[in-house]
């Protein structure tokens, strides 16, 4: 008898390391913050007076948390299908494994091994209108980081190409383990490479492209690093997105009232989204 | 036996995790006494140049004073703004882990006195419990202004600096403009930056005259001199200063909007650049051809352009003729933090007291472009031969004796706001979105709006 209850609360004491872990550092936080969300705080993060709703209201009569929120969706539809897709494409590429086949994954693959802000630095360098490679290039002359109506795009470029990495590794692992048997079948009934892309490959690899569009999607959502070190938000909240909105209000601003209502508007947005993305996921995602 | 094993593994991880939460009061890692030597720490935010003589000046502090004295000191680099990190303890209550001395900005000044451990200036002058070798009056007032809040001394003035215009002398000849008569006023900078200005067959411009965004420092900066009393605190509580500021005062006494007629002379060359793309990089190499950057970047700023063009330094334009010329002070202070030692205290004040003497300010200043915050360095030889070496770095001295001590920036509490809606309103006006009056008022209006909600939060 006491060894069948040790054996039911063992599996319990394995993931307890991790709960104290997740209780201390996401779910307290969270709590708090929605707590602290309707009070009013001083910069020492101390409630002050209960103030209901204010916060949210001021938020939202806000233009430039209006302008982050946009920004935030603009930057997920500009960078989320285009890293799966170009990393899908690039999988496609290098399915073969030949003798150079480590060479150009490791190419593939190297930006994930950047951070962020180093990639920041080298971009910035990249975008100057009148240093840089980009407009000497193109044989323009655009502020990419200071005219707001580019800002948001060039920021998502360089994400693209940070995600790129990530994407490559799980979808070329994917790609390869599709079952031979399938693919040679549809050669000998002369299937093309589109139909054999597009019937076979797709929906087996479906999962994997699956995880990595809601993994990316719940980390652009909470983008921030890339905007704050590159434009400050630029000009007018025009290249600010909901995380970074919240960062300059808490830290640069010392206003944690606003800080806090951007927080759980944030977290709403973005739960909504995972819950409309995982809608999609009996119709578009095959597991057998 | 495995199950004993993995339970006891378990209790092990969750007490060594109980454990971490627990620590909260030690500050044994950064200092402590130990065999009659007496560690403390400092806490730094220098960068680049200044961050290799800050590590020079310690070392040899350690290996001089420290040594006689049984005092070592143990520096740590925290990032771009010491201020954030000692916020973040405070926010936890955790004021056991604060260092001996920090190296604090006079923005951070309104927050830091709010801050239990603090030991002010003040206090060890006051106290008579120190040996006091660098006296109160042997430091330059515009210096001492700078760290002062209600009266009381907060920081040991460290590094200090004001911002200097620098401009390409040979562009300045091609124009047909005397190179060692630069603009004494706006009005004078609008016609250089105007002569200044090359344009491409097509209209495009070659070269700016003028490349400066106007963030909260420069802004500050120019506005400075415009008052009839001789300083403008730009807000309240004279800046901030003699009390919580609560609004700015530039709208309501009309100097914004006099600074806002002048510059409006420059935006209308045409040839003012009012984005920072990378001002300095593009100054340096001739895609403007004045810049605005603060006497720290002297040094810097003669590497950059070694070989390529003739470096001139000069004053900050007057407003206007009607207006004194001068400059506010930049730069940081050194803070004490008591900790609940007698001794580490003294050991702090020794630190201090050899980090701005004459000798160590010499070498900031000879280094780095910091202007020696001491008086007696001023006396010294080694000042001397340098000022013969390198007669530029003399501008930013006489600048800061023609300064009037109230010349600051102002304690404004979020300046964060004050940098954006500067910044941001400035460049709407230069292109065209946005007119003068609205520039003005959007700077003015919102920013106290933003004030009044913080002071509703914390006054």
């Amino acid at each position: 008898m006491r060894r069948k209850g040790i054996a039911r609360l063992e599996p319990l004491l394995y993931l307890l390391p991790a709960l104290v872990f997740f209780v201390l550092f996401t779910y307290y936080p969270f709590v708090k913050t929605v707590f602290n969300s309707f009070f009013l705080t001083n910069f020492m993060g101390i409630r002050k007076e209960f103030v209901g709703l204010e916060n949210y209201l001021r938020i939202l009569q806000d233009k430039e948390f209006f302008a982050a929120i946009k920004n935030t969706f603009i930057y997920v539809l500009a960078s989320v299908p285009l890293s799966v897709f170009i990393a899908l494409l690039l999988a496609l590429i290098a399915n073969k494994k030949t003798r150079s086949s480590p060479v150009y994954e490791t190419m593939f693959a190297l930006p994930m091994a950047m951070s962020s802000s180093v990639c920041a630095m080298i971009f910035e360098l990249m975008y100057n209108p009148s240093l840089g490679i980009l407009n000497e290039i193109l044989g323009t002359n655009i502020s990419w980081l200071t005219d707001s109506r580019y800002t948001i795009y060039s920021i998502s470029f360089i994400s693209v190409w940070m995600n790129i990495g990530f994407n490559f590794l799980f979808l070329l692992a994917a790609v390869r383990n599709v079952p031979a048997d399938l693919l040679e079948a549809a050669d000998m009934e002369g299937a093309s490479f589109f139909h054999r892309t597009t019937k076979i490959i797709l929906p087996i690899v479906s999962p994997t492209v699956f995880f990595l569009i809601i993994n990316s999607l719940a980390r652009s959502m909470m983008m921030s690093g890339l905007v704050i070190i590159l434009t400050d938000g630029g000009r007018s909240g025009s290249a600010s997105t909901m995380i970074s909105y919240m960062y300059t209000q808490s830290v640069n601003s010392q206003n944690y009232n606003n800080g806090y209502a951007a927080a759980i508007v944030a977290f709403i947005i973005t739960f909504i989204l995972m819950l409309v993305s995982f809608g999609f996921e009996k119709k578009y995602v095959h597991y057998d | 036996m495995k199950k004993l094993f993995c339970l006891m593994l378990i209790a092990a991880m969750l007490l060594g995790l109980l454990a971490g939460c627990g620590s909260n009061t030690s500050n044994d890692a950064g200092g402590g006494s130990e065999d009659g030597v007496i560690t403390i720490e400092y806490w730094n935010s220098a960068e680049g140049a200044m961050a290799t003589s800050t590590e020079y000046l310690v070392k040899l502090f350690n290996d001089t004073v420290g040594k006689e004295k049984g005092i070592v000191v143990n520096s740590v680099f925290q990032g771009g703004d010491v201020m954030e990190k000692l916020k973040t303890l405070a926010q936890a209550n955790d004021y056991g882990n604060f260092p001996d001395v920090g190296q604090i900005y006079s923005a951070g000044i309104p927050t830091l006195v709010t801050m239990d451990p603090l030991y002010t200036m003040s206090e060890v002058y006051d106290s008579g419990k120190f040996e006091i070798t660098v006296k109160q009056e042997d430091i330059i007032e515009n210096f001492l202004r700078t760290y002062q809040y209600e009266g009381e001394l907060i920081g040991m003035p460290l590094n200090a600096s004001s911002m200097l215009m620098y401009y390409n002398k040979d562009a300045a000849r091609e124009a047909g403009l005397d190179p060692d008569a630069p603009p004494a006023t706006i009005a004078e900078l609008a016609e250089w930056t105007d002569k200044l200005t090359v344009r491409n067959d097509d209209g495009s411009i070659a070269r700016y005259g003028l490349n400066i965004q106007m963030d909260r420092y420069e802004l500050v900066n120019f506005l400075s001199g415009v008052s009839d009393t001789g300083c403008n605190y730009i807000g309240d509580n004279g800046g901030g200063r003699d009390g919580m500021m609560t609004k700015l005062t530039i709208g309501e006494d009309g100097s914004l909007m006099t600074f806002l007629n002048e510059w409006e002379k420059v935006i209308a060359t045409g040839g003012y650049k009012a984005v920072n793309d990378d001002e300095r990089g593009e100054f340096a190499n001739g895609l403007s051809a004045i810049n605005f950057q603060s006497s720290s970047q002297l040094a810097t700023m003669f590497e950059n352009t070694e070989g390529k063009f003739e470096l001139g330094v000069a004053p900050l334009p007057a407003c206007s003729d009607q207006y004194n010329a001068g400059a506010a002070v930049g730069g940081g202070s050194l803070c004490m933090f008591d900790l609940g030692s007698e001794e580490r205290l003294q050991a702090a004040w020794e630190f201090v007291q050899f980090m701005v003497s004459a000798d160590s300010q010499m070498y900031l200043f000879e280094n780095n472009g910091y202007l020696p915050v001491c008086a007696a360095a001023y006396e010294t030889d080694a000042y001397a031969a340098f000022i013969e070496e390198r007669p530029e770095a003399a501008v930013a001295v006489e600048q800061l004796y023609n300064s009037d001590v109230g010349m600051q920036e102002p304690l404004d509490l979020i300046n964060w706001e004050l940098n954006t809606l500067s910044k941001e309103n400035f460049i709407s006006w230069t292109n065209g979105e946005i007119s003068k009056q609205e520039c003005h008022d959007n700077i003015v209006d919102n920013f106290n709006a933003k004030l009044t909600e913080y002071i509703r939060a914390n006054g």
